[in-house]
Order: C-alpha cells, then structure tokens, then sequence
C-alpha cells in the first residue's frame, strides 16, 4: 500500500474531450430523437445516455483508475436493475393486453360488457387476480376524488341491476345550459344528435346515456376527474363547475330511452 | 499531514488506505442510490408499456429546450466539478475553490430553470394526480431534484472547508467524494432527461 498513491491525476486533456463528447452526444440524442424508430426509440435513448454516463464514471469520476472491488459495486446494481426490469417485461409483456382494464383499453371492455348484458360485467373484468391488479393500479394513481370503487365489478353489477328510471333521481340541472356546454366541448371527441366526432374509445351521448353502468354519481366523479376513475384515460379533464356538471349529467339524461 | 478535524485525523489507518476506504464507501452508496431511481426507472418502463398514448401525450407537454437546457447545465457542473477535484489533487487552492463556485453557479441554473418548467405546470393544473405520466415525472424529476439540493449543500460544505485552505494534495477525499455524488446527479439526469423528454 505504501508505494499506492493518493488518487490518480488526470491530463486536463482528458476532461475536456469528455466535456466536449457529452455535449455533442446530448445534441445527438435530440436530434436522433427527431427520427422515428418505432420501437427502437427507447432503445436508441438509452443506448446513447448509456455511452454518457460510462464516460462520466470512467473519466470524470475516475472509475477507469479504480480497483475490482469498486467495480464490483458499479456492476451489482446495475444487474439487480436489469433484473428488476428484465421480469417485470416477462410479467407484463406476456399478459394479455385486455387484462389492464384500467386506461383507454378499458373503455372498450366496458362497451362489451354493456353490449353483452346476459354474460354479465364480471366475465369481461375477467378473475380475481385481474381485480386485485386493477385495485392496485387505482389505488397507485387515485386523487382525493379517486372512488376505486367504482372499478369494481360487483358495484357494476349492482348498478346494473337497479331500473334506470330510479338513478336519475335528484339530477334537476338545466337543460339548456347543458346543451349549450356540450356543444362546445364534449362535440369535439362524442357524437351529440349525428353531430361531431367520434373519436376511438368517446361513446355517443347516446350510447351512455342508455348504459345503466354511468349512473349520475359514476358520472360527477367521471367529469370532475376522468384520471381518477380511469387512470391513463383520453377524456381530458375539463375545466367544469359543479353547476356545468350538473347541467351536463342532465342533458344527458334527455338521451337515455 | 493530516490537520486536525479533517476525516483521515479520526482513522487509525494509513492515510492513502483510509482515503481509498472512504471513497468505496461512496461508491457503495451510489449503488444504492441507482437502486432507489432503478425502482422509478422500472415504474416508468412499465407504464409507458402499459399505456404508450399517456407518455407521448405527457411527453409533448414538457419543454424540450428547458430539458435540454438544463442537460447541458449539469454536464457543466459535473465538468467543473471534475475540474474541482483535480485542482484538489494538485494542491491548486484557488482554482478548487472557483470551480467548486462554479459547479454551485450551475447547480442554481438548474433548479431556477425547473422552475420554470415547474411552475407553469402546477399553475395550469398539471400536478402529479393528472395522470400516469405526470406521475411519473414529477416523482422522479423531483426525487432528482432532492438530490441536486443534498449535492448543493455538500458543494457548499467543500466551499466552505477549501476557503479554510483544508484540501491539498494529500487531503482532497472530502472533495473527490463529493464529486462522486454530483457526478452521479448528473448521470442519474442523463437518463431522465430523453426518456420523459423526447420519446
């Protein structure tokens, strides 16, 4: 040991090589990112940030003068991270993509499970085990407004299960008022009377109006935080009063036969 | 050689034994420190796996620039923080303190520019709650953010310690164990940075 020096001293050189590559490799990694790999995005990012950061830790941390033992401990979270990463995608990556019922995919689920009354709610929301990862990603991702509830299957059943004339009971907004909202915003992804857009995944007024799943107290909590309820959802969280969601939740109502 | 107060005076060890025992024992550190983002950096994989629409719309929310900017900000401060530690090494008194003043400079860009990009989110209602992405980012942006505020404070200690005239070639493992958890802010940074960013 006696003879080991204190640290080892860099060429100034060295330093600034590795300065000017991380700068050049940060404006490499925004331009590539201007080109679509498809899936080799993520990949091409990482790739590029993984060649910074060995350079940080070879040169500026001085990782490349260091001995096995410190090198070890470089290596082993970097194995548990891969790890880590490697089974959750084995895990994730060959469940079948309906099972996250949480999220856009969702809403389609629910429109089967409408369509298809006599199977009933559960059968679309699959087994327990679906369930309790549901539970989890609600309870992971859920506001003070969050009902997770409302996620279960046998409160859907339940709900179902009650005539529709009974749950509109207690809604008095405006009618009017409510058109005059839904016009302007709720016309830009739902169809309203033939008119508007359709987009992927937003129902008719119609259709929900007719779903005895959306009750009204499904639909405040809905309007006032769509991430709440559905975690990763397209229905933006529109800037709404409690008196517009009234008045939307009533509008609506006109549409249910 | 060793002063009194200053780390090796509290070893029995060999002073070059004692220095590089210190450094390991930062080095392990860090490798739980990647662990604590690796857990963030698994979530974020895994979401994005999951809901691939929610990241590239949240993603197009943030400023590319700000992000970019601050990139470059902190790949300076680890420049200069290196540039510290040499000086450290060489005995260069003066030097170590200005570039430890530097890097301190840079660190301060960083978090005036997060909030920029902070505030007009929170503002405009975009907060952790508003969906899996924003969740994401502000989690490990901000546990990041922690972490340049911890490397701030033991920048400020080493500035304060060099201005003592502490540090000189065969005392300067305070200052290189303090670089060793900057460099890794930095690194931690690289990473986050094109992942929520531009993919």
């Amino acid at each position: 040991m006696s003879e080991h020096k204190m640290g080892h001293i860099q060429e100034f050189s060295i330093y600034f090589k590795v300065l000017l590559a991380l700068i050049g490799l940060t404006i490499a990694t925004v331009l590539v990112s201007l080109v679509d790999f498809g899936i080799f995005n993520t990949l091409v990012a990482l790739l590029v940030a993984a060649i910074k950061a060995s350079l940080v830790v070879l040169y500026f941390m001085h990782g490349k003068y260091e001995d096995r033992i410190t090198w070890a401990f470089i290596y082993y979270p970097l194995i548990l991270l891969a790890t880590l990463v490697g089974a959750l995608f084995l895990d994730y990556g060959f469940r079948d993509k309906g099972q996250f019922t949480v999220g856009p995919i969702s809403f389609d689920a629910m429109h089967q499970s409408h369509d298809a009354d006599s199977h009933g709610a559960t059968d679309d929301h699959g087994a327990t085990t679906h369930d309790s990862h549901n539970a989890d990603s609600a309870d992971t991702h859920t506001d003070a407004h969050g009902e997770p509830s409302i996620m279960d299957p046998a409160t859907e059943a339940h709900a179902a299960e009650t005539p529709a004339v009974d749950m509109w009971e207690g809604v008095h907004g405006d009618v009017e008022a409510g058109r005059a909202k839904a016009k302007v915003l709720c016309i830009a992804c739902h169809l309203i009377d033939g008119e508007g857009n359709a987009l992927p995944g937003a129902p008719p007024f119609a259709e929900t109006a007719n779903n005895t799943e959306k009750t009204p107290e499904f639909l405040r909590t809905w309007l006032k935080a769509p991430q709440s309820v559905k975690p990763g959802t397209l229905m933006p969280q529109l800037p709404l009063t409690d008196a517009d969601i009234e008045n939307l939740i009533t509008y609506l109502h006109t549409y249910a036969e | 050689m060793s002063e009194p107060g200053t780390f090796f005076h509290l070893h029995e060890e060999d002073p070059v034994e004692a220095y590089e025992n210190f450094k390991l024992g930062m080095w392990i550190f860090l490798a739980t420190e990647v662990l604590l983002f690796g857990g963030l950096f698994a979530a974020y994989f895994i979401f994005k796996f999951i809901w691939p629409t929610v990241f590239e719309d949240g993603s197009s929310h943030l400023n590319k620039f700000m992000g970019g900017l601050n990139t470059l900000v902190l790949i300076f401060s680890s420049f200069s923080m290196a540039m510290a530690v040499d000086a450290a090494q060489r005995g260069q008194q003066k030097k170590l303190v200005r570039n430890l003043a530097i890097t301190l400079f840079f660190a301060l860009c960083f978090i005036v520019v997060k909030g920029f990009e902070w505030g007009p989110k929170l503002s405009h209602g975009i907060t952790p709650g508003s969906d899996v992405f924003f969740s994401v980012y502000y989690m490990t942006t901000g546990l990041h953010l922690l972490h340049v505020l911890v490397g701030m404070s033991f920048i400020g200690l080493l500035l304060a310690r060099a201005l003592k005239g502490r540090y000189h070639e065969e005392n300067f493992g305070g200052v290189e164990i303090g670089g060793l958890y900057w460099h890794l802010v930095d690194i931690i940074w690289i990473f986050l940075f094109p992942l929520l960013y531009l993919i």
